[in-house]
C-alpha cells in the first residue's frame, strides 16, 4: 500500500504514539515527519508472558517485533518487522551516564498498592529512596502519598506525555533500581 | 545501563482487569519462568546480556536496513488495518472506513457480537498477584487471588487498583435534599455523620432565631467553615470508603 492510501487511516494508528515510539521510529532512520507509521508494538517487555505475544491484537496492520521469537509468533497473525526496541533506538546515539541513588519503580498507583510497598520498604528508607509513580489513573494521589511519607516521588508524566526519552533520563539519575513487578518494563531498566 | 537491580519478591499487586488474568498470562511457560528466574538469580553481567537480547540488541541498527524493511512491509500490505474479528475483503474495508470515520479502532478489531458483549459488561476481575512468584514458582493461591466482582460504571473500572467512591448524588436528589454550601459531604457518609449533623444543627439554629439577612449570612459562613475544616482534615488516602467491601 502507498503512504497516500494509509493517510486516511492514520488516526487509527494510535499504538506507536504511546511513549513517542512513532517519533523515534521516524527520526532514527531519517523518515519524513509526516511518514505514516501503521505499526504497533509491545510497550512493556515481551518475555513470553502473554499468548501469543504482547500487544499484537491491535488495529495496526504491522507488528514491531524486537526479537526473533516475537517475530515468529507475531508473523502467524499479521505482517511483522524486526527492529530493536524503541528504548534501544533512543539510546543508540549516546549511552547515558549513571548518577547515584536508589529508584523504586512503583506498582500501579492506588492506596492498597502504595501501602503494601511502603510496608516492604519501611519508613526509615525514605531519605535515600526515590519512588517512580506510574502515570496511570489518579497517580497524583500516589505522588502526594509518597511525599507525605517523606519519600521523593517522580513520575514520567511531569513534563507532558510520558516518553521513552524521559524514561532513560530518569533512570540514568540512579545506579540502583528496585522493582516489585516484572511484566511492565523491568527488563528495560537493565538495557 | 548496568544498574544494580533488586526485585521485591514479597510484593502483591492489586488491580481490576477485564479478563481472567490466568487465561491471559502464560504462567506455565518455561520460557517466561526461565527469564524471570535468570533476572532473580543471575549475576549482573548475565542479566544485562539477557535484557539486551530481550530488547533486540542483536538485531540490525543499520538505518538504511530499518528503513528498507519498514518500506517493504508497508508496500506489501493489502489492507490498511488488522482485524482480529476475521473480517476480510470488502467487509474489512467497510469496517476500516467506518472505524476511521468514527475514530473507533475497535470497530475494525471486533465483530458486532463481540462489541455488544464489551458494551454489556457485567463483571470484572479483582486480582491480587505476586507476579514474580507466580512466574517462578507457578500459579498458586498464595500468589494469585482472583475475585469476580460486579462491574459498576464509574467505580470498578478495569485498570484501576481500587474501587472508586460512589459519586455524590446531585443536589436535591438525596432524602434530605440539602447540601451545605461549600462542602461536598455525601449525605450517606457514616464517618462524618455526627459532624455533619452538628454542623447542620448549627446551620439551622440561627436561621430559625435570626431572621435578618446579615445574621442569616453569618450562620451560613459559620456552618461552612466548620464543614470546611472537617473536609480539609480528612487525608485522601486515609479516608474510609463506606461502600467498599470489607
Amino acid at each position: 500500500m502507498k503512504q497516500s492510501a494509509l493517510r486516511r487511516f492514520e488516526r487509527l494508528y494510535q499504538n506507536a504514539r504511546y511513549f513517542g515510539a512513532d517519533r523515534i521510529l521516524r527520526r532514527y532512520p531519517g523518515l519524513a515527519g509526516d511518514y505514516v507509521i501503521p505499526v504497533g508494538l509491545a510497550h512493556g517487555v515481551d518475555f513470553g508472558q502473554i499468548r501469543p505475544c504482547q500487544d499484537v491484537i491491535t488495529v495496526e496492520p504491522i507488528h514491531w517485533a524486537h526479537s526473533e521469537r516475537i517475530y515468529r509468533a507475531a508473523l502467524t497473525m499479521k505482517a511483522t518487522v524486526k527492529i530493536p526496541h524503541a528504548v534501544l533506538l533512543s539510546m543508540a546515539k549516546k549511552q547515558p551516564e549513571l548518577g547515584k541513588g536508589r529508584l523504586v519503580v512503583g506498582p500501579p498507583p492506588g492506596p492498597v498498592n502504595d501501602h503494601g510497598l511502603l510496608d516492604i520498604l519501611g519508613r526509615n528508607s525514605a531519605a535515600d529512596t526515590t519512588i517512580l509513580v506510574k502515570p496511570k489513573a489518579r497517580f497524583e494521589h500516589s505522588l502526594r502519598f509518597w511525599e507525605g511519607k517523606r519519600f521523593k516521588a517522580v513520575t514520567l508524566a511531569d513534563r507532558g506525555p510520558p516518553t521513552y526519552g524521559r524514561i532513560v533520563e530518569i533512570f540514568s539519575g540512579y545506579d540502583e533500581i528496585v522493582d516489585c513487578t516484572f511484566s511492565s518494563a523491568v527488563a528495560r531498566r537493565w538495557a | 545501563m548496568g544498574m544494580k537491580v533488586e526485585l521485591l519478591r514479597d510484593f502483591s499487586c492489586r488491580a481490576y482487569e477485564v479478563t481472567d488474568i490466568d487465561d491471559h498470562f502464560a504462567f506455565r511457560s518455561e520460557l517466561s519462568a526461565g527469564i524471570v528466574g535468570s533476572f532473580v538469580t543471575g549475576g549482573r553481567e548475565a542479566t544485562t546480556q539477557l535484557a539486551s537480547q530481550l530488547l533486540g540488541s542483536e538485531l540490525s541498527f543499520d538505518r538504511a536496513e530499518i528503513r528498507a524493511s519498514l518500506d517493504e512491509a508497508i508496500d506489501r500490505l493489502k489492507e490498511p488495518v488488522y482485524s482480529h474479528a476475521g473480517y476480510g475483503g470488502p467487509m474489512l474495508r467497510l469496517m476500516a472506513e467506518l472505524a476511521a470515520f468514527t475514530n473507533q479502532p475497535s470497530l475494525a478489531r471486533f465483530t458486532l457480537p463481540q462489541l455488544l458483549r464489551r458494551r454489556r459488561r457485567h463483571y470484572v476481575y479483582e486480582h491480587e498477584m505476586n507476579e514474580i512468584a507466580a512466574f517462578i514458582e507457578g500459579v498458586s493461591e498464595a500468589n494469585l487471588r482472583l475475585k469476580k466482582v460486579p462491574y459498576v460504571p464509574g467505580q470498578t473500572l478495569p485498570g484501576d487498583t481500587e474501587r472508586r467512591r460512589k459519586p455524590p448524588p446531585a443536589r436535591g436528589s438525596s432524602r434530605l435534599g440539602w447540601r451545605c454550601p461549600g462542602t461536598n459531604i455525601p449525605p450517606r457518609c457514616s464517618v462524618l455523620k455526627s459532624r455533619r449533623r452538628t454542623a447542620f444543627k448549627e446551620w439551622r439554629r440561627p436561621r430559625r432565631v435570626l431572621k435578618s439577612g446579615g445574621a442569616h449570612a453569618l450562620a451560613f459562613i459559620r456552618a461552612d467553615s466548620v464543614l470546611g475544616e472537617v473536609v480539609a482534615s480528612q487525608p485522601v488516602e486515609d479516608a474510609v470508603d463506606p461502600d467498599r467491601d470489607s
